[in-house]
């Protein structure tokens, strides 16, 4: 089977782009191969070059989906860099505490949650603290646009593997009950949070505003357009006083306008006046 | 440069955890069995051990008892190793004194994110 011609690559790459915002250059023409093989193979054709020109002659809705879910990269643990965990407990969240002492509400997104451990991870936090947190709604919603991984989040069952990356081992005691070789969350704590589809491209006004919203490692598989719609769309989804938190090394310099680089908090942008969402619904 | 005795009677687990540990920058010694470990303890104590449960001699389980009831100077971070993988023998172990709990097989994403959890890396 001939390579892709560079017409096929950069159709297919403008087609996944356009769906999902993950920019897909030349040079990851590999990823291509390692990610869509499998998924080739499993529809009865040889490599993933048949099952790209196959749908490119017949463009497909479904197949178009799968592949961009094989195209992800899933990759998270729990507790993932263990800094933002411990400055979202001790110093955001203790500080937001006091803030909106009153109205005893708190939203959080996780925006690209993958299987799940990140939100099972705040779940856990909050847990931790339960006292603390008394009397307060806190909701927790956690959205990925593949299908795949959400279905593992809500199922909750992680390998031995998996709940050893991150988590420790008295939180895997108290929180996970042995089922066979894997490791199952408990009903408490997935019933805190709520797992949903959703295109980070796509409106965002229907989740409405959050005060902490997660959307760590994700825009650096974006180009450069992409990335300035999906943060101009979370800025207007943040609450006053509330946190974006991006991965660490993500550089936004000049994309977030409206949001102030925590001096202290790596990767954490506040917001200091209210959401334009909440200010267009009022 | 932190100390780590790796108590395994698995010489090839002794060689893996030691290739693994010293590109994490600890300094090795190792032990057959616990009653071996507990021996080195005695003349020279590690930052850390990381404690395989079943061994001839004595196994990890007890060393960690008789460690842990000893009134040495300083006590070292023990993180068990095993193919015990349940949950009552975490819970024993725990509650015996270990800091972590390592369910073999393990690699070294697994061993690193451990001794971050321990705060020794």
């Amino acid at each position: 089977m001939s390579n892709l011609t560079a017409t096929e690559f950069t159709t297919i790459a403008d087609i996944i782009q356009k769906r999902s915002g993950l920019m897909l250059t030349m040079d990851k023409i590999y990823l291509l191969e390692t990610r869509l093989t499998p998924f080739a193979r499993r529809r009865g054709m040889a490599d993933y070059k048949l099952l790209l020109r196959d749908v490119l002659a017949n463009p497909n809705d479904v197949i178009l989906t799968e592949i961009i879910e094989a195209m992800m990269t899933n990759e998270t643990y729990f507790f993932r860099d263990k800094a933002p965990f411990s400055n979202i407990d001790e110093d955001f969240l203790s500080k937001f505490r006091k803030q909106n002492a009153t109205e005893k509400k708190l939203r959080i997104w996780c925006a690209a949650c993958s299987t799940g451990q990140e939100p099972y991870s705040l779940a856990m936090m909050f847990n931790e603290k339960v006292v603390e947190w008394q009397g307060w709604s806190i909701e927790i919603l956690a959205t990925d646009i593949s299908e795949l991984p959400l279905a593992r989040a809500r199922a909750g069952v992680y390998t031995q593997f998996e709940v050893q990356r991150g988590l420790p081992i008295n939180l895997l005691m108290k929180y996970f009950t042995q089922v066979d070789e894997n490791w199952k969350i408990i009903p408490k704590i997935a019933s805190a949070v709520k797992f949903q589809k959703f295109n980070l491209l796509d409106s965002m006004s229907g989740l409405g505003c959050f005060d902490l919203i997660l959307c760590r490692n994700v825009l650096i598989y974006f180009n450069q357009a992409g990335k300035i719609k999906v943060l101009e769309s979370l800025e207007r989804q943040l609450n006053r006083n509330g946190a974006l938190v991006l991965g660490a090394s993500e550089a936004v310099f000049g994309l977030l306008p409206t949001l102030q680089p925590s001096p202290d908090l790596r990767g954490f942008y506040i917001r200091s006046e209210p959401s334009i969402a909440s200010t267009i619904a009022a | 440069m932190k100390t780590c005795l790796v108590v395994d009677d698995s010489k090839v687990i002794r060689r893996v955890a030691r290739r693994i540990l010293e590109e994490l920058q600890f300094e090795i010694d190792e032990a057959v069995d616990g009653h071996d470990a507990w021996e080195q303890c005695q003349s020279k104590m590690p930052d850390m051990v990381l404690l395989d449960w079943n061994m001839p001699v004595m196994n990890g389980f007890d060393f960690l008892r008789q460690l842990r009831g000893s009134d040495v100077p300083k006590q070292p971070i023990v993180v068990f190793c095993t193919t015990e993988n349940d949950l009552a023998h975490i819970r024993a172990a725990i509650d015996a004194g270990a800091n972590e709990y390592i369910m073999k097989p393990f690699d070294r994403e697994i061993i690193e994110a451990k001794l971050s959890q321990v705060g020794l890396i």
